[in-house]
């Protein structure tokens, strides 16, 4: 029985994307579909070794590669992504198809995924317990997250990190993490091992490039963790590594603003966030060196895990 | 008090069923009828709490608030409990009747 996406040979991949191939990414079923040998490779090249679903297992997601009307193919934009009930939802040039598939599952993600207090943030694990990083766009919360994954520190995720109910565990959610302008190079001189793909210029994000999760943090996606440091980081260039200590009522105030569904889930939220606001240590850090960033992360870690 | 607002007795909005979470001097109350969670100081927590039952005026406030701290006059407290009833009205989650 085939586990994962690398085990399927390439005919059989196109076969099954016909009518759908269906992935696990974290806890959601992902239903690819689309004849375009573009989608084949995409998959092939970017995600082999996601776990295959079984074929009669419930989708939360289904995303269906399509070409798009000859009038869009002049404006440069050939291919769309429509979501269930061929509801067109991404139109994009053909080297923007990766962004294109990550970023209609955020979409999914975000707006469906509600049985999941959804923190906007990298969440990492070690032996010793979890972090979060809530952090705003820009913050240099992906950029430190994808050198931490390379440094011992098991990805849950780059964007959403998700708090299940009735527990503070973190549900991991590993995906691809898009590193956007000088963040690629950043990355690409401080793990020359980390995998890329492709630069994808022009986006309403600016140039972009998403790096590939490790295949052993893929394999232990269904292993929660419980979360020990909740960090607010914030790349600001030449400073030396700083960590301070927040105020619990400063630290919860900025999570309740952080949460996608926080509104949404109400009562259950306020009340999840105000546990775990006790139940972690909250920091600010200032950082510019992934290095040091690191070492002080894994030393606070280890301290707040005692 | 020349606010005429202050005029009136007071009562928590016995509807708006807050759930309260505080650390050191900072307080939060969450009010599942709008989804909102609001940051309250100290005073304005004390002044909700008083506006159970019957309800109270802004003096009547005023003076539960100087025999609990057992203080003199204080024109700070004063403008504090009126700035505090203004935010809790504005915020939805306290009543006014007619004195």
């Amino acid at each position: 029985m085939r586990t994962s996406l690398r085990e399927l040979p390439a005919d059989e991949l196109q076969g099954r994307l016909v009518t759908g191939l269906k992935l696990r990414i974290g806890p959601f079923v992902v239903c690819l579909q689309g004849r375009d040998p573009l989608l084949a490779g995409c998959l092939a090249q970017h995600y082999p070794d996601y776990p295959l679903a079984p074929v009669d297992s419930f989708t939360d997601a289904r995303l269906s590669l399509r070409d798009q009307a000859w009038w869009a193919r002049l404006l440069g934009r050939p291919r769309e992504i429509c979501l269930e009930d061929e509801v067109p939802f991404t139109d994009f040039p053909v080297n923007a198809l990766l962004a294109h598939i990550e970023w209609s599952l955020n979409w999914c993600v975000a707006t469906r995924a509600n049985q999941y207090l959804m923190l906007h943030g990298g969440a990492l694990a070690r032996d010793e317990g979890a972090m979060i990083m809530p952090g705003v766009p820009g913050a240099g919360k992906s950029t430190l997250t994808a050198f931490l994954m390379h440094r011992g520190w098991r990805l849950f995720s780059d964007e959403f990190a998700l708090l299940k109910p009735g527990s503070l565990d973190l549900q991991a959610f590993p995906r691809l993490i898009p590193l956007k302008n000088d963040a690629i190079e950043v990355i690409q001189a401080a793990v020359p091992e980390a995998a890329f793909g492709p630069q994808i210029p022009g986006t309403r994000k600016g140039r972009v490039s998403h790096l590939r999760p490790l295949a052993e943090h893929l394999r232990r996606m269904d292993e929660g963790a419980r979360p020990k440091l909740v960090v607010f980081p914030s790349y600001k260039p030449g400073v030396n590594t700083t960590l301070t200590e927040m105020a619990r009522s400063e630290a919860f105030a900025e999570l309740t603003n952080n949460a996608f569904n926080y509104v949404l889930l109400g009562r259950l939220a306020f009340e999840m966030l105000a546990e775990l606001t006790d139940a972690v240590r909250c920091y600010r850090l200032s950082y510019s060196q992934l290095d040091d960033a690191n070492q002080q992360l894994q030393a606070l870690l280890r301290e707040s895990a005692v | 008090m020349t606010n005429p607002m202050l005029n009136c007795r007071w009562i928590a909005d016995p509807a708006a069923g807050l759930l309260w979470r505080s650390w050191g001097d900072a307080h939060f109350a969450f009010d599942p009828r709008s989804g909102q969670t609001h940051f309250l100081n100290s005073v304005a927590v004390e002044v909700f709490h008083l506006l159970d039952g019957e309800g109270r005026s802004a003096a009547d406030i005023y003076r539960a608030l100087l025999e609990r701290y057992a203080i003199d006059d204080d024109d700070a407290l004063q403008s504090a409990i009126e700035t505090s009833l203004t935010v809790l009205d504005r915020l939805g989650i306290v009543m006014t009747r007619p004195a």
